[in-house]
């Protein structure tokens, strides 16, 4: 899962040392996702630099997210009191449609950019990434996160030696590399100002993964069935 | 400064930042109203989220204006000391 922001061309890099072929996949949800294109310089950086080894695909998860979370957003809000509904049903859209990727093109390993110094992010938590991994195994698919341990100044410092660009740094992100989320800087906007930890309770965040979870297992079997398909009986967990 | 290594909030910050905080969040709310509301002229899509939106913003404002797990500093939480470091006295 491809952004082009530090963290996943990292993951890329790291990907392609191990790897002939590495599908990039970029998504837009469709409600406040802007400058997708940024993604597309990014993977021809990435070109120029591992080789033609890239294979990068730009879909939109619109379907998913308003299936998962838009259609419902009040209601949503409500039961599980925080506005993390949006960054991990837009996730969940993510995850699913790369599911259904890998099962098409028969791609048994799946990773992104999750990262411990972005851990605030709910997506990126360590429980969110632990039910991503069970939801992938399902499917007899592996995720992996190649860069969650690796210090954000290491990896700056290394994408910066290999020559890429790094964008205009405000603290320790940069801007006008990825694509923008309009939704999501606004969710963290708190955070950045005033230090407010997100309202990120375990068990509502387990529960919200559990219950997408159910809806994705639906719709990937019929996708499944449609396409005449097997589903995988393997689970790596 | 809380008591007994209670982390509900993050890191106190200063009064400016926090007064100047509060009108940045403020103002990037109207914004992005405006905008929501502008886009569901042509994108009658956005206008369901609206009533979600109202409800988000003025509960995060609101968050923020009660200094829920924010730490300002020269601002001690009295109200939290009192509850978590509650002395018993004799009657």
């Amino acid at each position: 899962m491809f952004s082009g922001g530090v963290d996943s061309t990292m993951a890329a890099i790291e990907l392609s040392k191990k790897y002939d072929r590495v599908h990039l996949l970029t998504y837009a949800n469709g409600y406040g996702h802007y400058k997708i294109e940024r993604t597309k310089k990014r993977a021809d950086e990435l070109r120029r630099f591992a080789g033609d080894r890239f294979e990068h695909t730009v879909e939109s998860v619109r379907d998913l997210f308003e299936l998962f979370t838009v259609d419902d957003l009040l209601g949503q809000y409500r039961r599980y009191g925080s506005g993390f509904i949006w960054c991990l049903g837009c996730k969940m859209a993510m995850h699913t449609r790369s599911i259904l990727y890998n099962l098409e093109h028969g791609v048994r390993e799946m990773s992104d950019g999750s990262s411990s110094s972005t851990g605030e992010m709910v997506e990126q938590s360590l429980l969110a990434i632990y039910m991503f991994r069970e939801f992938y195994a399902q499917y007899g698919i592996e995720f992996r996160t190649p860069v969650y341990e690796i210090p954000r100044e290491e990896e700056i410092r290394r994408l910066d030696a290999m020559g890429f660009r790094l964008g205009l740094r405000v603290g320790s992100r940069f801007l006008r590399v990825q694509p923008k989320c309009r939704a999501g800087e606004l969710y963290y906007l708190p955070f950045l100002l005033f230090d407010q930890p997100p309202l990120h309770d375990e068990d509502k965040v387990t529960a919200f993964i559990e219950e997408k979870r159910a809806v994705a297992g639906d719709l990937i079997r019929r996708r499944c069935r449609a396409l005449g398909m097997e589903l995988p009986e393997g689970d790596l967990r | 400064m809380g008591c007994c290594n209670k982390q509900k909030s993050g890191k106190p910050i200063g009064r400016r930042r926090y007064y100047g905080g509060l009108l940045l969040l403020g103002g990037a709310q109207l914004g992005v109203l405006g905008a929501l509301h502008a886009i569901s002229v042509p994108l009658p899509r956005y206008r369901k989220l609206l009533p979600f939106y109202h409800a988000y913003a003025r509960e995060t404002f609101t968050s923020v204006w009660r200094r829920d797990r924010i730490r300002v500093q020269d601002e001690p939480d009295i109200g939290d000391d009192l509850e978590d470091c509650a002395i018993e006295t004799a009657p």
